[in-house]
């Protein structure tokens, strides 16, 4: 019943120069029943406008839009149906929690929508507020609370109706970095308990990595990858998809006479050619995933150019011929700056070379 | 960040003894003008109400308060004030929301249309309308009744119902600016989440967006109902030939009829007290009413709003809204400047009858309205310059300076705001005709005084809104570079509020050179301003003649306000 | 260079104290950084040694050169001290182009105009900010208006430079780059720097030494972020600089020993008996450690707690854990790598807890309790009232 469907679909918007950009490019994709879902990548990149397109809050330019068998868009048949008979909860970023309205009216509001009865909305709003912590607060004022609570308000009122599907509009974003720690297990939680498919937006990867089943990384309308968060993390299709997922090192290197090389350095890296390498390339290596060591132990010899003491590790910034990497190692490695040490990396991949283009668009569509 | 740090600091004493000697002279002074050009004429106006002779006297009061044709005039003006108002604010809402939320073409359009009615006098309306619509010389009811063959004219524009609709056509854009602006900051995933929720579009209307712009409705209409209450110019068109009267025309009548008298003007004082008792009850029940519901509704995100699409209603709608700002915009003011070319009123609108003979006469064989339009162009210049400045010495007193009684400060500067313009006017004759030493009456030296403290709270507000921008850092900035206090004060803080003071300018300027109220009890012989000219022209029975000097009056304001654009425009790019 | 000595100012905003008695030495050419929760009063610690507030008691001096003095109500005004700010917004004068902006100090010491452009323009370099010079700061984003700020404070003192770090306007990112160019600026430029942050992982970055304050305006502890970091001086300063744990122990002899329901477990204490006898016949000790600190076993271990896995969270880089271990929750982090190599646990499975790595308070964790052998460094100065 509430399998989403997204098939070929497009948006396109009108620039204010009166050139149009495609936010979204021909979207395939299927969000089956009961999943946490995730879209994450940065501003710009059509995440939000694909939730909006299956709230029904955006028409499509073109494809179709499934929810379990019932068509809600359809752009060639011109069928379109309002946000309000989807059938969906939502949570916006911004909490949208009405603020002439009181805890209690807020979340009451979808039931009183429906014409209800009195008896049922009272009870069916005093189990949102106990589902989300917010029992006792029925006459407060939204003004009156905090951040945090305001977001429950919106969450309440969202499975107030018993939706199927819930969608999440970068819903932590607006709160600060413990509530959101905190938040992101209230959610998961709810989902256990009521059981909806959950589709969220994000530009935080961490956020995306701890609640989804699966996710999807989009960067310029279009879909880069979509995986478990472990196939993800570890075995990224691309460089963008590499570097959006964590710190990375992206190294430049050059393949001579079967080894590899970062330029400017005579001693070849301890790793496999990567099968069908091109003559350059850049080796993708993530901080915490480098050896660092003052002995020689069969690693690439490098120099320490710069130590810093951070809280989760010490960085360290090392030189290998023309290029630096950063270097995550635990407290208890101490190493001066200025001396030779020698690199290991564990699990290092191999990207071609990007062209400076992708970011100059990633840029324009920011301003749009 | 610490909870002070973003308190200004207000350099307590950074400047040495002679920085405070600075700020200190600047806030007496401040203060001292405030009290003698605002706060003494209201003291007066009641001292010469109460007191005769030395003595408490209520009777005086009690006899005008007790006249019957008194009370009428406080009836009419209530009327009328409350009905301008609900007309009003249903056709601002209307409007605004059309533009706000709908998918209509042409908003640009119709959004700078809108706008029209701000900038020109309601008189000009009322003279407008005079013209279409008088009971039996208008040209619409005399082809009404050619048509019809009887003597009933189609509406009769000299009634209380004329004198509503015409204000209404130039106040509703207060409300309509007022929500438009709500409208566009307003969060829309608010009313999203609504729909998402299942409600569909009029439910979320009525329940989530009139709900949320209720405080700018509550605002606007307000603005309304004072500008209404006080209003001296369409009911005086309209209203004297029916013996309709308001309370401002009230009082204008008296003092024109003592001719000067003393107790003339002592009768006016004590009606100014019952529409300052008017206007009073409104501010309150105004700061009653945005007490409850002041809502934080201003987006996070930056989204365009998801548009209602009126569908198969689109086209009609958008004819109803050009047929009604053709209506209350561009007829009124096409007739009075087609008139204005007319050889006689009266004449059919054809070629033959056109004439620039008109033009001729007012611009330079009028003694008086050469003069008029001098004095205009001198009183809004000076008034503009003076008050433009003394609103920046205020505000830079209370926004930066802070001393301890900057709420009084604040009070006087804005109290003018709120004060009727005949009120004001009468207050001035009472302190600059002899009471202190100082016979200013007859000249245009007591206009100015009185342009200068009826329009001192713009200065000061416009003043306040660029010096507010202006961090208190940025002028830190400037002494930790080894910037005294006054060369901080001359190299980064005038510097940056220099466009806001060029608009503060025009903000004074422009409404000086259309007005009327204010100057239409304190002009003398020589001293007509433009307004006055018109308006009393117009009353003369020179209709063709006060068209077309109220067409220069138009070319003389949009001028004016396409200087504004230009340098509010280039104030962005700094 | 600079050296600044405060000694034990207190200021006021009405009636309410904001400092109390402080006093704190900024050392010449080094750069510290304070750091402390919104509100504790270290903006205006920065205010008052600019000049743009006065002090109510206590005497600041620089280089030995009384610029405040309550007593003797001494004050040189804020142009006068040779200080180059920063300000939290910037205060970039709008109306100014970048060239103006950093020229503005020069012309107020009414230098030739030949050096003044020269020494903008060599201070723009050192921002790497060469080629903006004519540009208004409207057209300039966060960062590069931050930049312009630094290099006007730059030709204002070679001396002392002190830094109110932005809240929100800068991302992490660029708050990461900055706080590098910074520090590199400090060591080539040589000049002292005063840098106010509520982020103490760009305190660390940046400080030589570092000064946590906190709520109350009281300093906390002062020393290098080494320093700071293995030896915090009580539970605030601990939990402050990150996610911490907390577990009231027991020690007796060389045993760890917590409550476990009705109960007891026992784990072996990292340090052995000489630990042990700085801790014995306390009554109650805090076991601090951090997430990252804690060693996890997939399986319950001799010598180790033993708890059970509430909850295990997959971030990429990192497995993040809730362990209950009696009545307490431990928030464990493991480096992914590792944990793979180890084994992860699933959720409701009994796994053993290494926590050699701890730091341990007195009850109520008012002070560190110094273990023999594991010499602490970290000056701890407390300001009493």
């Amino acid at each position: 019943m509430s399998r989403i469907q997204l098939k070929g679909v497009s948006k396109v918007f009108p620039t204010r120069s009166g050139a149009s950009v495609a936010a979204v490019k021909d979207l395939d994709l299927v969000i089956e029943e009961g999943e946490c879902f995730s879209f994450l990548g940065p501003s710009g990149c059509g995440k939000t406008t694909t939730l909006r397109m299956i709230a029904g809050f955006e028409d499509l330019s073109a494809g179709e839009i499934w929810l379990g068998d019932r068509a809600v868009s359809i752009k060639e048949r011109n069928l379109y149906i309002p946000p309000e008979q989807r059938g969906l909860g939502m949570v916006f970023q911004s909490f949208a929690v009405w603020p002439h309205l009181n805890v209690f009216e807020n979340v009451a509001f979808p039931l009183r929508v429906r014409d209800l009865p009195r008896t049922d909305i009272a009870e069916a709003v005093a189990q949102a507020l106990r589902h989300t912590d917010l029992a006792g607060l029925e006459g407060t004022f939204p003004a009156d609370l905090s951040g945090g609570q305001q977001q429950r308000i919106a969450l309440a009122r969202a499975i107030v109706t018993k939706p199927r599907v819930m969608l999440l509009d970068e819903p932590l974003s607006n709160l600060d970095p413990k509530l959101r720690e905190s938040m992101r297990f209230e959610i998961k939680e709810l989902q256990r308990k009521l059981n909806f498919t959950i589709v969220f937006v994000t530009h935080d990867q961490a956020e995306a990595m701890a609640l989804s089943d699966r996710m999807l990384v989009m960067d310029l309308g279009k879909v880069q990858q979509a995986d478990t968060p472990e196939a993800l993390y570890n075995r990224p299709a691309s460089r963008f998809v590499y570097g959006f997922l964590g710190l990375s090192n992206f190294t430049d290197v050059e393949l001579r006479g079967g080894d590899l090389y970062v330029p400017g350095s005579k001693y070849p890296l301890p790793m496999e050619l990567p099968a069908g390498a091109a003559r350059e390339g850049v080796m993708a290596t993530r901080p915490n995933e480098i050896t660092l060591s003052p002995k020689d132990e069969g690693g690439c010899p490098a120099v320490v150019v710069k130590r810093l003491y951070l809280t989760y590790c010490i960085e360290y910034q090392a030189r290998v011929g023309d290029q630096t990497l950063r270097v995550h190692c635990p407290h208890s490695i101490v190493l001066e700056e200025g001396r030779p040490c020698f690199l290991r990396f564990k699990n290092p991949r191999w990207y071609p070379r990007e062209s400076g283009r992708a970011e100059i668009e990633r840029n324009e569509r920011q301003v749009i | 960040m610490n909870a002070f740090g973003t308190k200004p600091g207000a350099l307590p004493g950074t400047a040495g003894r002679r920085g405070l000697g600075l700020d200190f002279g600047l806030y007496i002074l401040s203060t001292a003008i405030l009290v003698i050009t605002v706060l003494l004429p209201v003291l007066m106006i009641a001292y010469n109400t109460f007191i005769d002779g030395g003595r408490l006297d209520w009777r005086m009061f009690v006899r005008v308060v007790g006249d019957p044709g008194n009370l009428k005039s406080v009836w009419n003006t209530v009327v009328i004030a409350l009905w301008v108002t609900v007309l009003g604010t249903v056709l601002g809402i209307f409007y605004a929301w059309l533009i706000g939320r709908s998918d209509i073409p042409l908003k640009g359009l119709m959004k700078s249309l809108f706008t029209i009615p701000y900038m020109f006098p309601p008189f000009f309306g009322a003279m407008a309308w005079s013209l279409l619509l008088a009971p039996r010389s208008g040209y619409i009811n005399r082809l009404f009744m050619d048509l019809t063959g009887g003597t009933t004219p189609l509406f009769n524009m000299h009634s209380i119902a004329g004198i509503v609709f015409v204000e209404t056509c130039y106040y509703f854009p207060f409300v309509f600016l007022q929500v438009v602006s709500a409208l566009e900051r307003m969060d829309p995933t608010l009313e999203e989440s609504a729909r998402i929720a299942g409600a569909g579009q009029w439910y979320v209307i009525r329940r989530i967006t009139l709900p949320l712009v209720l405080p700018a409705i509550a605002a606007g209409a307000m603005l309304i109902l004072i500008s209404s209450l006080s209003h001296f110019g369409v009911p005086a068109i309209l209203g004297f030939s029916q013996n309709i009267f308001t309370l401002p025309t009230k009082i204008y009548q008296l003092i024109r009829r003592s001719a000067g008298s003393f107790q003339g003007i002592r009768e006016a004082a004590a009606l100014s007290i019952l529409l300052i008792v008017v206007v009073v009850a409104a501010l309150y029940v105004q700061k009653r009413v945005l007490k409850t519901g002041r809502y934080d509704i201003i987006k996070g995100k930056s989204m365009r709003p998801m548009l209602i699409k009126l569908r198969g209603a689109r086209l009609p709608i958008l004819a109803v809204c050009l047929a009604s700002l053709g209506v209350i915009v561009v007829l009124p003011l096409a007739v009075v400047i087609l008139v204005g070319f007319l050889k006689a009123y009266g004449l059919p609108f054809r070629f033959e009858n056109f004439t620039i003979r008109n033009y001729q006469y007012v611009l330079f064989r009028s003694r008086m309205v050469i003069d008029s339009i001098r004095n205009s162009l001198f009183l809004s210049v000076a008034s503009g310059v003076i008050t433009m400045f003394l609103g920046v010495m205020v505000a830079y007193v209370v926004v930066k300076v802070k001393p301890r009684g900057k709420g009084l400060l604040e009070i006087l500067s804005l109290l003018p705001y709120s004060m009727p313009g005949i009120v004001l006017a009468i207050g001035v004759i009472l302190v600059w005709s002899g009471a202190f030493y100082l016979n200013l009456y007859n000249t245009i030296w007591i206009i100015l005084i009185a342009y200068i403290a009826r329009y001192v709270s713009f200065a000061m507000k416009s003043a306040s809104a660029s010096l507010e921008q202006v961090h208190y850092s940025l002028e830190e900035a400037a002494r930790s570079c080894g910037a005294t206090h006054l060369e901080s004060l001359r190299d980064v803080t005038l510097p940056l509020i220099r466009p806001g003071m060029v608009a503060g300018f025009f903000l004074i300027f422009l409404p000086g050179m259309r007005e009327l109220t204010t100057s239409v009890l304190l002009y003398g012989p020589f001293t007509r301003t433009l307004g006055v000219a018109i308006y009393s022209m117009n009353a003369e029975g020179n209709t063709v003649q006060s068209s077309a000097l109220a067409t220069i009056a138009i070319g003389i304001i949009l001028a004016g306000n396409l200087a504004l654009r230009w340098v509010t425009k280039d104030r962005k790019g700094a | 260079m600079s050296s600044v000595q405060i000694d034990a100012i207190s200021v006021d905003y009405g009636k309410h104290r904001v400092l109390d008695k402080l006093s704190l030495e900024v050392r010449d050419g080094e750069s510290l950084a304070v750091v402390g929760p919104s509100g504790c009063g270290k903006t205006t610690l920065m205010r008052a040694l600019c000049g743009f507030i006065r002090t109510a008691e206590g005497q600041i001096s620089i280089d030995g050169r009384a610029v405040s003095d309550s007593a003797s109500r001494q004050f040189t005004a804020p142009e006068k001290r040779n200080i180059g700010v920063v300000f939290q917004d910037y205060a970039v004068w709008p109306h100014l182009t970048v060239i103006e902006n950093i020229s503005y100090p020069l012309k107020k010491r009414r230098l030739p105009k030949s050096e003044i452009r020269e020494r903008a323009l060599k201070a723009l370099g050192q921002v790497k900010m060469a080629g903006y010079e004519n540009r208004l700061p409207a057209q300039l984003s966060g960062g590069q208006q931050q930049r312009v700020a630094l290099a006007r404070a730059l030709v204002t003192s070679d001396r002392l430079i002190v830094l109110d770090e932005p809240i929100t306007n800068l991302d992490a990112k660029l708050r990461e780059e900055m706080a590098y160019e910074i520090r590199s600026l400090q060591s080539s430029a040589g000049v002292t720097i005063l840098y106010i942050t509520h982020d103490q992982e760009t305190a660390m970055t940046i400080g030589d030494r570092m000064v946590i304050m906190d709520r109350q305006g009281a300093l906390r502890q002062v020393g290098s972020p080494e320093e700071i970091w293995t030896s915090p001086a009580d539970k605030y300063v601990f939990e402050f600089l990150g996610v911490s744990n907390f577990l009231p122990v027991t020690v007796r002899k060389d045993r760890l020993i917590v409550r476990d329901g009705d109960g007891f477990q026992e784990a072996a204490l990292a340090g052995g008996r000489i630990a042990g006898q700085a801790l014995e016949g306390l009554d109650d000790v805090l076991l601090a450690v951090r997430p990252m600190d804690v060693v996890l076993h997939p399986r319950p271990k001799s010598g180790l707690f033993s708890g059970r896995v509430e909850r295990v969270t997959y971030l990429g880089n990192q497995f993040d854990y809730i362990v209950a271990l009696g009545e307490h929750r431990l928030r464990v982090q493991q480096d992914s790598f590792d944990a793979f190599a180890r084994g992860v646990p699933g959720e409701g499975s009994t796994c053993g807890l290494d926590l050699g790595n701890s730091v341990f308070y007195r009850a109520g964790g008012s002070e560190r309790v110094d273990l023999a052998g594991t010499r602490a460094g970290g000056t701890r100065q407390r300001t009493e009232a």
